[in-house]
């Protein structure tokens, strides 16, 4: 790929934590990225997620699947520190990113988005230019250099460049939902994180703007790693290397959690699944 | 509701494998008793019969892409599928190769195919055979790797049989080189059969397990 000199240049190196050592670049091919040690999230007294342990694999799509309320969407927000805004959210156990403790004190979210970004259901662009949204993050992070070719390099590796070049300047709301979508791809890659989360990010897509969004996800494996939340079970197994199968569970004290309980390469979760909960669910024989 | 659907479909295909299975038991049933008393009658209705399995395994074979478009199956009800697709095509060739058998039988009528010295190896090679055919059919209805793995010692005495039979031939054999044609062919189409059945029970093994056993 042409931009990979710059992209290795621009990625800022791993400094979200100030007294950290870098490790970015240290690992053997296919460690883990991020790794999640016994994770729980809590609401207020809450244990909405127990104990999560799992990978997310360098380079590859990591996909989490299960039914509403299993928690999935409430771990991928954990991976960047997205749950921090609502009131009495915690996390216990550790997600580390390199190593790092993303939750240890003197770590700063923002700087954790900044390399851990996201992208949402909704295609949500700002209501602003096609170019602006994409500058948007590039001028707040006061990325260097010409900001008119970080822009075409981002709308590029989102699949999107030739479709608005010359539009650049017309509002992003005037897009197509699926557009919309690769814009906020772009947006999310121009600050050159190296994770992705994407939550159902083709929910609101009509197949062909579905069929375009998994061709980027395969595409910017090259580059980057992608952690997807889905309902649709086809694309999970179509796109991702992992699958996690996330299911809910009620206590003893008739009290509801997400819990973890399949995290497994995906042609074998899907084929030839371990646990029974993982089989039920995937056939169809739900409850 | 859908899934039901999909249940439904998928028990139609587990019906069309046990029938499978029952014919083509039937059907090397026919040919050895075809073959023991040169019964032309027992022979051609074996050789007639055998449209029955073409007929089921045109069925299966239309079923499959039709549950995968619509249903998109995946674990075991995928395992199941892929399994139906191979298990089919052996147990038709199961019926294929009792046909081979009661045409030697054709062939030759009146006269036997196997005199005295073949008859105990032979029948040997026979009742193993009709025998796993059966436990084919059990194992793919109760899916038990014990029984499945049954199959594959009832195997090795089809197999010990044959080389038994082919020693026979080869060292001093009475009634010429045409008879001793018709028995190695014989033997070899039982020893096929045999394979079949086997594979039918890995095919099994491989639906529960998901793992395939070299």
């Amino acid at each position: 790929m042409a931009s990979n000199d710059t992209h290795t240049t621009t990625r800022p190196s791993v400094a979200i934590h100030p007294a950290g050592t870098t490790a970015s670049g240290t690992e053997p091919a296919g460690a883990p990225v991020m790794q999640l040690r016994d994770v729980s999230v809590y609401y207020g007294s809450y244990e909405a997620v127990r104990g999560t342990t799992m990978p997310i694999q360098q380079n590859q799509v990591t996909a989490m699947i299960g039914p509403s309320g299993c928690g999935k969407s409430t771990v991928l927000r954990a991976l960047n520190r997205m749950n921090d805004p609502i009131p009495g959210a915690r996390v216990s156990g550790e997600v580390s990113f390199h190593g790092q403790d993303l939750y240890a004190r003197d770590v700063d979210p923002i700087q954790v988005r900044r390399h851990i970004g996201m992208v949402f259901q909704k295609p949500n662009p700002f209501p602003k230019s096609i170019f602006d949204n994409v500058a948007y993050g590039l001028r707040i992070n006061g990325i260097k250099g010409r900001l008119d070719d970080h822009v075409e390099e981002a709308l590029t590796q989102a699949a999107l460049w030739d479709e608005v070049k010359d539009k650049l300047r017309k509002s992003a709301l005037a897009l197509s939902g699926g557009q919309q979508q690769r814009l906020c791809i772009a947006r999310t890659i121009a600050v050159k994180p190296e994770v992705i989360l994407m939550d159902e990010p083709c929910s609101a897509l009509d197949p062909i703007a579905t069929a375009k969004i998994e061709d980027l996800m395969v595409e910017l494996t090259n580059d980057y790693t992608i952690v997807i939340v889905t309902h649709n079970m086809q694309q999970a197994a179509r796109v991702s290397h992992h699958t996690a199968f996330f299911t809910a569970e009620v206590d003893e004290q008739q009290v509801r959690h997400g819990r973890l309980v399949e995290f497994s390469q995906t042609g074998k979760l899907f084929t030839n699944p371990a646990d029974k909960r993982t089989e039920d669910y995937i056939t169809g024989r739900f409850g | 509701m859908v899934r039901d659907i999909q249940d439904e479909q998928l028990d139609r295909l587990t019906g069309v494998l046990a029938a499978m299975s029952r014919e083509a038991a039937a059907a090397i049933r026919g040919a050895s008793a075809a073959l023991f008393d040169a019964d032309r009658a027992a022979a051609e209705a074996v050789v007639a019969g055998d449209v029955v399995l073409d007929r089921y395994r045109a069925e299966a074979e239309a079923m499959i892409p039709e549950v995968l478009v619509r249903h998109q199956p995946v674990a075991s009800d995928l395992r199941l599928v892929v399994c139906a697709l191979r298990i089919a095509a052996s147990l038709e060739r199961m019926g294929d190769l009792a046909v081979h058998i009661a045409k030697v039988v054709l062939m030759r009528h009146p006269v036997g195919v196997v005199p005295q010295q073949a008859a105990a190896v032979l029948s040997t090679m026979a009742d193993a055979a009709a025998r796993m055919a059966d436990k084919a059919a059990v194992v793919l209805a109760t899916r038990d790797q014990v029984d499945a793995t049954q199959l594959g010692l009832d195997d090795d005495e089809v197999d010990a049989a044959e080389k038994r039979l082919l020693s026979l031939l080869v060292s001093g054999w009475p009634y010429g080189v045409e008879s001793a044609i018709d028995l190695a062919l014989v033997a070899r189409y039982y020893e096929r059969y045999a394979d079949h059945a086997v594979n039918v029970a890995r095919q099994v093994v491989f639906l529960v397990t998901g793992t395939i056993r070299l």
